[in-house]
């Protein structure tokens, strides 16, 4: 990730100085890993999507303060994280998360659709199995701690290193591992909850 | 292996990092034990379920979204900054370093408590007035009460008077221990220093040294009334019989309503005689004379020079006498005091 962003060095320096253009382009290239980062650690589009904008209006406004391009692409996931940690605060201070219940419905990629009476157990065949364990999963993610669920959702959904995710966090990779092994037994215990 | 080592192995098993001989042990207990065996197959099928989460599109529009929140954060912004006088944007964009203007602050609050400093003072002056003013009072009560214990005393001095061999001789040391005296009536000039050593003592307060300058100068006043009533006035009376002259002089005096005060060795008379009879008693005593001549003794000097020095301001009365020896002393009571002396012819 540090060796290679997926932009140009001539972009971000662009960026730098105000140009919108490589603004545009910059937003164009992350606003999916942004949005997805955004969207599994609160779980809702809506708040993913003002959060992951608010998120690019950061990084317009201080990426003047970042010294080595190369590293662009750690610093704009530190950005997000900690605009994720802001948002759940501020979220559970005003209970958002207390009032979902697995009998309420939840949001999907394709909105919101009715809690599935689906036992993992089978193997997901249908688009509504998938569906139905993409939600199943997101619930179960929600109920992790919070540091639990970055670690989760930034190796096994985004697919980050454990050197790169030692560096966001400043952790040794052996802290890492057993830290996710951790958060990925918890989650296995919560997903099992759900179906018994 | 023990359980609890193979389940935290699972993670590293999944991902195969686990080396063969680990590989191998794990795989030989989940073999044998039903429950890690399930519970790896649970936590294989989580890893899998998370691994078939896909990354979902970003909503459409969100680059004009975000474009859209950018202006409305300039907007807001800019109305912000309206609201903050011009001045202040002035001073924002000169970004003066706080090291700076804390160090003005400073400067400019030492410079307030600098200036507040003298404005304390006359603070404590005032604490220091308030004090002299009691110190002066004082002063002026013990001089009162000096001034009523000096008016007894000359009262009994005038009264044991004849016992004195001579009037000037009696009257004129007593004034000059007066003059001398300090405590009781002390000159102007010492008054002023006693008053310096005041100030400089109680802290340089003006009005009351006047005040006390003022209650001094009254009981010098006061000082000058009191010693008129004294027998500065002495006749020499050349007599042929001395005792007939006495006996006549005492119906003399009685006549004119006057009183003899004290008779001293036979021969000396102090007599006190209202101030109005007394130029007639004076002619009638020059009558008694066969020389038809009394010898009027001048008032002592000593006296009033005393009072000079001891004022400083020579009282109207004084100089008058000065300028007609021959007047009588007139006391408070309009009373003429007057000392005779018989000489047998």
């Amino acid at each position: 990730m540090d060796a290679s962003p997926k932009v140009p060095k001539e972009v971000i320096e662009g960026c730098k100085v105000g140009d919108e253009k490589a603004f545009s382009e910059i937003v164009l290239t992350y606003q999916k890993k942004v949005f997805n980062i955004a969207y599994r650690m609160l779980g809702n589009k809506e708040e993913a999507k003002d959060l992951a904008q608010e998120v690019f209006l950061s990084v317009f406004e201080s990426i003047r303060d970042l010294r080595e391009e190369a590293k662009f692409e750690p610093w704009l996931t530190q950005i997000t994280l900690n605009h994720c940690r802001n948002r759940w605060k501020y979220l559970k201070r005003r209970k958002y998360f207390n009032s979902e219940s697995l009998d309420e419905p939840i949001e999907t990629e394709d909105g919101n659709m009715v809690k599935p009476i689906y036992d993992p157990s089978g193997n997901p065949e249908t688009l509504y199995e998938k569906k139905a364990i993409q939600q199943f999963i997101q619930r179960g993610l929600l109920k992790l701690k919070e540091d639990q669920r970055e670690l989760i959702v930034l190796r096994d959904l985004q697919g980050l290193s454990y050197e790169e995710i030692g560096k966001l966090f400043g952790l040794p990779e052996g802290t890492v591992k057993s830290r996710l092994h951790r958060a990925r037994m918890d989650l296995k215990g919560i997903l099992e909850r759900f179906t018994h | 292996m023990e359980c609890e080592k193979v389940r935290d192995r699972f993670s590293s098993l999944v991902a195969g990092e686990l080396n063969p001989l680990e590989e191998k042990a794990v795989r030989e207990h989940l073999a044998s034990c039903l429950e890690c065996q399930k519970d790896y197959e649970g936590f294989e099928k989580t890893i899998g379920w998370l691994h078939s989460v896909k990354d979902v599109e970003a909503p459409e529009g969100f680059l004009s979204g975000v474009f859209k929140k950018m202006e409305e954060r300039k907007k807001m912004g800019s109305r912000s900054e309206d609201a903050w006088p011009g001045w202040f944007h002035t001073l924002a964009q000169l970004k003066l370093p706080v090291q700076a203007v804390a160090m003005v602050a400073i400067v400019f609050v030492t410079l307030y408590l600098t200036k507040m400093m003298p404005l304390e003072k006359p603070t404590l002056k005032d604490i220091e007035q308030t004090t002299t003013f009691g110190v002066e009072r004082k002063m002026e009560a013990k001089l009162a009460q000096k001034e009523a214990e000096k008016e007894k005393e000359a009262k009994t001095l005038l009264s044991e008077a004849p016992k004195e061999k001579r009037m000037d001789e009696g009257v004129v040391p007593e004034a000059k221990e007066e003059t001398k005296s300090p405590t009781p009536y002390p000159p102007k000039a010492k008054v002023s220093a006693v008053e310096a050593g005041h100030i400089k003592e109680a802290g340089k307060a003006e009005v009351p040294s006047q005040e006390v300058g003022k209650g001094k100068k009254d009981v010098m006043s006061k000082g000058v009334a009191f010693l008129a009533g004294k027998p500065l006035q002495e006749i020499v009376l050349r007599v042929s019989d001395q005792d007939k002259a006495l006996s006549q002089l005492e119906e003399l005096v009685e006549k004119f309503g006057g009183e003899i005060v004290k008779k001293e060795e036979g021969n000396i008379l102090l007599a006190s005689l209202p101030t109005a009879s007394f130029s007639e008693f004076k002619k009638e005593l020059e009558g008694m004379s066969p020389s038809k001549k009394a010898e009027q003794v001048a008032p002592q000097k000593e006296y009033t020079e005393g009072m000079e020095t001891s004022s400083g301001v020579k009282p109207k009365e004084v100089v008058r006498e000065r300028k007609e020896p021959g007047s009588p002393v007139v006391d408070k009571e309009s009373r003429t005091t007057v000392r005779i002396l018989l000489v047998q012819e």
